[in-house]
Formats: C-alpha cells, sequence, structure tokens
C-alpha cells in the first residue's frame, strides 16, 4: 500500500470514528426520543472550543513553557504550542492527563450546551423544537468569530498534539482513539436498546401523550436525553480538534456539523446502529473522494466542492422518496420473546 | 441617523422574509428551511440583470419576484408535495427542505462561480448602493422595502377577509382535511402561498444588495434570523412578521448601536446574537409569540 | 338505474393497514342507511373512502353512474355529497358564519346567501351562535354546527358519522327530528352511522352490522331487531 493511501485510509478512519459517535448520538435524541436535533454543531462546536482553549493551558502548566508568551495566548499561539508538542514527544504520561482533562471539560460543556438548548424547547413540538435548536446551533460560531480569547476569532488557534508521543503511528493513535470512542456510544446505545429505558423512550417518542398519562415525566426523559446527546457531541469535538491539532470557529459549519450527519443519518436509517454505521461510512467515503479528485475536475467553471452539496441533497431527496426509514428500518424490541408471549398468551385462554 | 434609517430598512427586509416563512409554516405546516436561498436568488436575478441589462435594480423587482415565486412554487411541487403525500410527518417535510436547501446552495455557488469565472462579474460581493435614488432625503430603498411589506401585509390580509380564496386559506390553517371535505384543492392553495412566500423572499433579496452586502451565502446565513422572526412575530397572525421584523431590525441594529456607546464598540460584532436571544426568551415567555399575545390581549 | 351509490367489493385502509374487506353496500335516492358496529370495526373508513381520505385497494365506488375511486377528494363534495366527520368537523378559529360559508364553498357565490337562509331555517338551533366562533361553543353545539355545515353543499347524499354524539337525549331527539324531516321534505339520501340506534329505528330504511371490516348483516331495521343474537353480541341490545 502506497503511503498515500494509507494516510488516505488513516484519515477516512479518524473522521468516521467522529461521525460515528455524532450520529449514534442524534440517532439517541432522534431514533429513540423524536427529538430533532438540527442544533448538533452547537454541543459539538462547544467540545471543540474546549479543545481548543484547554490543551494549551493545561500544557503550559505541565510543561516548561517561557512564562512571558503567556501574556498574549493567541498571539503567541504557534510558538507555545510548539514548545508543548516538543515536551509531549517524549512523555505520554502528560499528553494523555491533558487528552483526559480535556475530554472531561469538553463532556461537561456538551452537558450544559444539551441543558441550556433542550430547556427551553423540550416542552415544544416536534418541527418547533427542530427550528429553534437551529436556531441556537449558530450562537458559538457567531461568538467564536467575533470574540478572539476563545479561539482566536475566525482564523483559529492551533493547539499542541497529544499525540505526539506516538511518533510515526500519531495518526494512527488518534484514528484508533476516536474509533474507540464511538464504539463506546455504540455499546451504551446497545445496552440502552434491550432496557426497559429503551421501550420507554420509544414510548415517548411514538405518543408522547400517552406516555405522560402513565406517569412518565416526558419533559425531564427528553432532557436527560438531550444532555446525554450533549456530552457525546462535547466528546466528539474535543476529539476531533486533538485529531486535527487546531481549531478554526469558521470550518465549524452547520453543513459540515449537522446537516451532515443528519444526511447520513436519514441515509443509513434512524432506527439501527447498523444503519447508522453504513450511513457514516457511505457518505465519509464519498466526501474523501471528492476531495481527493477535487483537481481532476479543475477544468469546471467552478469550485467541484459544490458537488458535494448537490450530491447530499439529491440522494437525501431520493432516499426520503423512496425509503423514508433509511436503508436499514427498525425492529420492534420485546420484552419477552415470541415464545415466551404465545405460552403466556396460551395459559391466559386455558 | 444613519443607524436609525439603517434599522428601519433592515426590519422591513427581515419582515418581508419572515413572511413567507410564516406563511408557509401556516398554510401547510412546513418550515421552509430552503427560504433562505429563496431570499438569495432574489439578489442574484438583481445582479443577472442589471450586469446584463442595465437599468435599475428596481425596474427588476417583478421579476425577482416571479423567478423566486417560481422557484418556490417548484420547491414545493417537486420536493415537497410527493412526500406530504405520502403521509410524511413535519420533521421530515423538514429533511426535505434541507436537503432542497443543500441542492440550491450548490447551484447558486455555482451560478456565482460561473458569473466570475467567465463574465469577471463581481459575484461573490456586490452592493448596489450606488444605482439608489432618494426621496425625501431618504435612501429609496426605505421606502421600497417598507412598501413592499406594506403593500404585501396588507393585500394578504384583505385577501383573508374577505374573498372566498381568504376563507379557504384559513380554513386550510385550521383543519386541512376538512378543508378538503368541503371542495377546497389544497395542493393548489399550497401551491398559491408557497410561491406567494417565495415571491416576497424574491423581492427581499432584490432590494437587499441596494443597501447591505451580498454573497452567495447571504440568504443561508440569515435563515436562523428568519426563523427569529417567524416564531417571535407567531404564526397565527400575517402581521406577526412585520412587527417582530420591526422590533428585531431595531434591537440588532439601532439596539447595538445605543450598547456600544454605553459598553464599548466591542459589542457591535455579536449583534447577530441577539435574534437568538430574543428567540430564547419568546420560547419561554411568549411561545404564541408577537402577534398571538397582542391577539390574547385583545381578547 | 336508482341507486345514488353502490359500493361493490371494495377493500380498503390506511397505507399498509387493511380496514375493510369486500364491502358491499347500496343507497337508493331518499333512502336513509344506517351503519352500525363496534368500535373500530371500521364505519368511519367506510365513510372516509368514498371521499378517498381512506386508500381504496380494491373493488368500485358508484356515486350516480360515475366511479368515484379516480375523484380527487376535494371533487366529492361537488357531486353532491355532504359529510358531517366524527372528528375536527368545523374550524374552531372561524366564526359559525364562516363555517357555513366554508361548508358552502362549491356553490356558486350568488347562491350561498340563499343556501344559508335555507339551512338556518332547518337547523334553527344554530341561529344564536352565528357571530361565535366556533372554537368556543360547547361540544353539542358543535355538533349541530357541524350539522348545518355538512347541509351547506346542497348535498344529494349526506353521509353522518355519529351526529349525535356528546348530546343530550333531547339534543339527540332533536337530531333525530331533523333527520326524519330532511328525509321527508327533501328526499336527501343519508348513510348514518350511529350508536344510539334506538332513536333512528323508525327513521332508516335500511341497516348494515359491520364488524371486524366485513359486513356480517344486511336488512331492515326490524330484521334486524329481531335477530336478538345479533343485536346483544355486537349492539349490547336485547
Ligand atoms: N388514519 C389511520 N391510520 C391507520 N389506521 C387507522 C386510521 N384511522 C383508523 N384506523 C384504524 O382502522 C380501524 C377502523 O377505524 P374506524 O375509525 O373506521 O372505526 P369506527 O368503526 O369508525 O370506530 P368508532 O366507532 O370508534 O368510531 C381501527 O382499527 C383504527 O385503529
Ligand atoms: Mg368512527
Amino acid at each position: 500500500m502506497s503511503g498515500q493511501w494509507f494516510l488516505f485510509s488513516v484519515d477516512l478512519l479518524a473522521l468516521f470514528g467522529i461521525y460515528l459517535a455524532l450520529n449514534l448520538s442524534l440517532r439517541l435524541q432522534l431514533g429513540y426520543t423524536g427529538i430533532a436535533n438540527f442544533g448538533l454543531v452547537l454541543a459539538f462546536t462547544g467540545g471543540a472550543y474546549v479543545g481548543g482553549w484547554l490543551p494549551i493551558r493545561l500544557g503550559m502548566w505541565l510543561v516548561e513553557v517561557d512564562p512571558s508568551l503567556a501574556d498574549d495566548m493567541i498571539w503567541n499561539n504557534v510558538i507555545i504550542a510548539s514548545q508543548v508538542d516538543l515536551s509531549l514527544h517524549g512523555s505520554p504520561g502528560t499528553a494523555m492527563t491533558i487528552l483526559l482533562i480535556t475530554l472531561l471539560a469538553a463532556g461537561a460543556a456538551g452537558a450544559l450546551l444539551g441543558l441550556q438548548s433542550g430547556y427551553p424547547a423540550v416542552r415544544l413540538g416536534g418541527d418547533y423544537l427542530a427550528i429553534s435548536l437551529l436556531a441556537f446551533g449558530e450562537v458559538l460560531a457567531i461568538i467564536g468569530n467575533n470574540y478572539d480569547p476563545v479561539v482566536g476569532g475566525p482564523l483559529g488557534v492551533r493547539i499542541p498534539d497529544v499525540w505526539a508521543w506516538a511518533g510515526d503511528w500519531r495518526f494512527m493513535a488518534a484514528s484508533l482513539a476516536n474509533c474507540a470512542l464511538a464504539l463506546g456510544v455504540w455499546l451504551y446505545l446497545d445496552s440502552i436498546e434491550k432496557s426497559p429505558m429503551g421501550r420507554m423512550l420509544r414510548a415517548i417518542r411514538d405518543n408522547p401523550d400517552a406516555a405522560s398519562s402513565l406517569g412518565k415525566n416526558v419533559a425531564r426523559v427528553r432532557l436527560n436525553v438531550m444532555v446525554t446527546g450533549g456530552i457525546i457531541c462535547g466528546l466528539a469535538g474535543a476529539m476531533y480538534t486533538l485529531y486535527t491539532t487546531g481549531v478554526a470557529p469558521s470550518a465549524l459549519s452547520r453543513f459540515d456539523w449537522t446537516f451532515l450527519p443528519w444526511v447520513m443519518v436519514v441515509f443509513g436509517g434512524s432506527g439501527s446502529n447498523v444503519g447508522v454505521l453504513i450511513g457514516t461510512f457511505t457518505f465519509i467515503l464519498v466526501q474523501k473522494l471528492i476531495i481527493s479528485y477535487k483537481f481532476a475536475l479543475s477544468f469546471l467553471p467552478f469550485d467541484p466542492v459544490w458537488l458535494q452539496f448537490l450530491l447530499m441533497g439529491l440522494v437525501l431527496i431520493l432516499v426520503l422518496n423512496f425509503r423514508p426509514s433509511g436503508l436499514v428500518t427498525e425492529k420492534a424490541s420485546y420484552a419477552l420473546s415470541r415464545r415466551e408471549m404465545a405460552k403466556a398468551a396460551g395459559k391466559e385462554s386455558l | 441617523m444613519a443607524s436609525f434609517i439603517d434599522a428601519l430598512t433592515y426590519s422591513a427586509l427581515l419582515g418581508l422574509m419572515g413572511f413567507g416563512l410564516t406563511l408557509i409554516r401556516r398554510t401547510t405546516g412546513v418550515w421552509n428551511v430552503a427560504h433562505g436561498e429563496v431570499v438569495t436568488i432574489g439578489s442574484y436575478v438583481a445582479l443577472t440583470a442589471t450586469s446584463f441589462l442595465a437599468h435599475s435594480p428596481y425596474f427588476y423587482l417583478p421579476l425577482a419576484f416571479l423567478v423566486c415565486a417560481g422557484v418556490s412554487g417548484i420547491i414545493f411541487l417537486a420536493g415537497v408535495e410527493p412526500i406530504r403525500a405520502k403521509g410524511a410527518s413535519s420533521i421530515l417535510l423538514l429533511v426535505v427542505t434541507i436537503a432542497i436547501s443543500l441542492i440550491m446552495i450548490a447551484v447558486i455557488n455555482i451560478y456565482a462561480d460561473y458569473l466570475q469565472n467567465v463574465f469577471h462579474l463581481s459575484s461573490k460581493n456586490f452592493l448596489f448602493a450606488r444605482f439608489d435614488f432618494t426621496l425625501l432625503g431618504q435612501m429609496g430603498i426605505l421606502w421600497a422595502a417598507w412598501a413592499a411589506l406594506a403593500a404585501l401585509t396588507i393585500s394578504y390580509y384583505l385577501v383573508l377577509q374577505h374573498t372566498r380564496l381568504g376563507l379557504a386559506l384559513r380554513a386550510l390553517a385550521e383543519q386541512p382535511t376538512l378543508a378538503v371535505v368541503m371542495g377546497a384543492n389544497v395542493k393548489s392553495l399550497s401551491l398559491l402561498s408557497w410561491c406567494l412566500a417565495g415571491g416576497a423572499a424574491g423581492l427581499a433579496g432584490c432590494l437587499f444588495p441596494m443597501r447591505f452586502q451580498c454573497h452567495p451565502g447571504v440568504g443561508t446565513s440569515m435563515i436562523a434570523t428568519m426563523f427569529a422572526v417567524s416564531i417571535f412575530g407567531g404564526i397565527e397572525k400575517m402581521y406577526g412578521p412585520l412587527l417582530a421584523g420591526l422590533v428585531l431590525g431595531f434591537a440588532q441594529i439601532y439596539g447595538i448601536d445605543l450598547l456600544s456607546s454605553w459598553v464599548g464598540p466591542g459589542v457591535i460584532p455579536f449583534k447577530d446574537l441577539i435574534p437568538m436571544i430574543v428567540l430564547l426568551l419568546t420560547l419561554q415567555f411568549l411561545p404564541e409569540g408577537l402577534s398571538g399575545f397582542v391577539g390574547r390581549r385583545r381578547g | 338505474m336508482n341507486n345514488l351509490l353502490k359500493i361493490e367489493n371494495l377493500n380498503a385502509g390506511y397505507g399498509g393497514i387493511h380496514v375493510l374487506f369486500d364491502v358491499n353496500l347500496d343507497c337508493t335516492r331518499g333512502e336513509a342507511v344506517a351503519i352500525v358496529g363496534p368500535n373500530g370495526s371500521g364505519k368511519t373508513t367506510l365513510l372516509n373512502s368514498i371521499f378517498r381520505l381512506a386508500d381504496i385497494f380494491s373493488g368500485s365506488v358508484i356515486l350516480d353512474g360515475t366511479e368515484m375511486q379516480k375523484e380527487k377528494s376535494h371533487k366529492v363534495t361537488g357531486r353532491g355529497v355532504g359529510y358531517l366527520r366524527q372528528e375536527g368537523n368545523v374550524f374552531p378559529g372561524l366564526t359559525v358564519e364562516e363555517n357555513l360559508k366554508m361548508g358552502a364553498f362549491n356553490l356558486p357565490k350568488g347562491e350561498v346567501g340563499e343556501r344559508m337562509e335555507e339551512v338556518l331555517s332547518l337547523v334553527k338551533p344554530v341561529v344564536p351562535f352565528l357571530r361565535r366562533t366556533a372554537g368556543t361553543l360547547s361540544g353539542g353545539e358543535r355538533e349541530m354546527v357541524a350539522l348545518a355545515v355538512s347541509l351547506m353543499c346542497r348535498p344529494k347524499l349526506l353521509l353522518l358519522d355519529e351526529p349525535t354524539s356528546g348530546l343530550s337525549p333531547i339534543a339527540s331527539a332533536q337530531i333525530a327530528e331533523l333527520i326524519k324531516n330532511l328525509k321527508d321534505k327533501t328526499r336527501l339520501s343519508m348513510l348514518i352511522i350511529e350508536q344510539n340506534l334506538k332513536i333512528l329505528f323508525d327513521v332508516v330504511d335500511k341497516c348494515y352490522l359491520l364488524v371486524s371490516g366485513r359486513i356480517i348483516f344486511s336488512g331492515g331495521p326490524g330484521e334486524l331487531q329481531c335477530d336478538k343474537e345479533l343485536m346483544r353480541t355486537y349492539l349490547g341490545l336485547a
């Protein structure tokens, strides 16, 4: 395998992990409780900002860096980051400490953002909620783009590389870590699926009124789900930043981090993890291929990047027309197996 | 003074944009995310026509209205209606409009690239302030935007209250199935609403570059603000967007001016946060929106 | 042929859900037909399929000699069918007068006022509410208004889905009286779904008993009353 293909696959894997985690969080919210979160980008951006703000400060504190540089963290950003990088090369322990603390903080930020956007909104009906979340999704982008101290304004900042210690395997390690995050979320969803909690969530999705008449506090449960979803998005945002070792508010767009996940989930089907996985993989691959072969299309009188938008839109329309529940559809989940049910029913009729 | 006039102009444009969103949501129950791109198309109609055919952009207002009404109608017929006919939920319809919005973003950008690469027009950033006239000492755009908004709102109100068509439109918004049973053709009434909404967006888009910088993402970047206008205004009454446009427009331009004179110029870039804050407060304290609130007070 | 409505081997439902199985039904001019049956048996679906509000899988609905299954929903009322729906049968935000006008949507504009007077003379209890917003009426008042609205289109055939639901015994009797009146005076054909059969037994000419989407009995009201078994099992009347 040539080096170029190796890099291509590793980057594919990294993005795949991030998007899968994000998409599973969308599935948790949409597939289980019917919350159409069109503001995924909010918590993701929150996590990414934490990833852009915290590691460099932790790094300065944990390793030796010229303290006078701290006078202007943004101006001296690149110098500090490379100095921290230098020491992180030899100390995986410090790097992993930074990673863990950052993830904790990013998760907390995600939870907070989930709570903040969910609180006024969970009582609203389906599409109202969706639209408000879409609008709130813009808030952090506006702040990040205009308030330099967060992550350096529209151009962003560079951050220390917590994977520097892995040397040549740096990209591989980061990619695998991203996939580990996705795997964790996957297992979490799987465990919910089979629990009474999962059935309650689906009951709330299918008929909120009936669920609330059965004594379930629908608003509360929805809020919990939004907070959980926010945590996952926050973690994904931080992992993404740590992988790319940089963050720029202008790159955290509604298209990339809200609409694209929606396309993937709707395409694959929000009813199952496998569907989400298939949708995620397909679109990451397509996106990477378009970007890789961009130059082959340079004869066009426009930027080939727009073909990607065109493609996503068309695929989405086709799927919605011909297979609205996505490629993979939901299976009903029963508390008892078929046989047990038949047995119970049989006894009753005796 | 300048910012007062700016705020007044901006309010009218916001009102025009919100008008369409509210209209579509009211009569067909869909939040149209692609509405922002329809606005952008209005701006590009103005750019194309003024570049190739000369004349002032005002001259092309009817053209922008027609083109955007057509585009919006096509969005409804080709994108939304087939899926709605299968009984899709409001969320799924929202996803449909997102898909359409992605396609339109692509088309608009490709078109802008094309204009730039082939005809060397500055299509990624344009402003027509130089074409504007003055009337009674004020910029023409101020009068034009308010005239368009007022004419639309008032005539739509009159149609709603005094004609059979208006009765059917109101009936449709309340109980679609019953309206069908009584002989209302839901599809053509919905199409009419979408076209009118698109036309209003086209007017807004055509007028926008007279005062504000335009680019391929202009409508897309304002969609969140448009939703804020629509929800804050309340979807029950068609004067909602006008009221909300005024409040938000002033808050965003005049209010931030005032604030920056107290706090310092640092707050100016955050003017785009104001609609979000208003939206947040609306959802919390005034879920039926401004017009719903006014309506409730009067009984 | 004297058949105003003829339903043949109708199979209908919603999307993938099959509700009606091989239903046959006739209604001649000036006839009042009752459809009875347990909850969920498909009575409303039967009326809905005449308006294409339910999906027709096979079979035919023939109104006045024309096949209706290709007709668009909003065109049905123009062929002289009025429909009082079981639920959502008025526009709550419109005034009663506007509701009535909306009911005459398919009539020429000039005839609306005249028709409104005719209907109001038939359904007198509605007169005092004309200026009220329909959403503020009580359930019974609203049912009266809905009945008046369904008459506005000058129907030849009137579909009534539980017209007395939620009405007091006196108001129910009034409705029964009204239905009788309509039948005698205007030779209007009617399909009536009614749980409270007793008040209609002397009005209707024919009964259909629908159970689980199948017609299991059809005949005169007298015959149905004689079949004690059916009466007890499905209608709870002895
Ligand atoms: N829109 C719908 N989509 C799917 N199934 C439906 C729909 N409407 C009704 N059904 C189902 O079709 C069956 C028949 O319903 P229908 O409303 O025709 O019953 P009905 O005889 O009118 O009952 P009732 O006496 O309670 O009014 C029921 O099992 C119901 O659950
Ligand atoms: Mg019924």
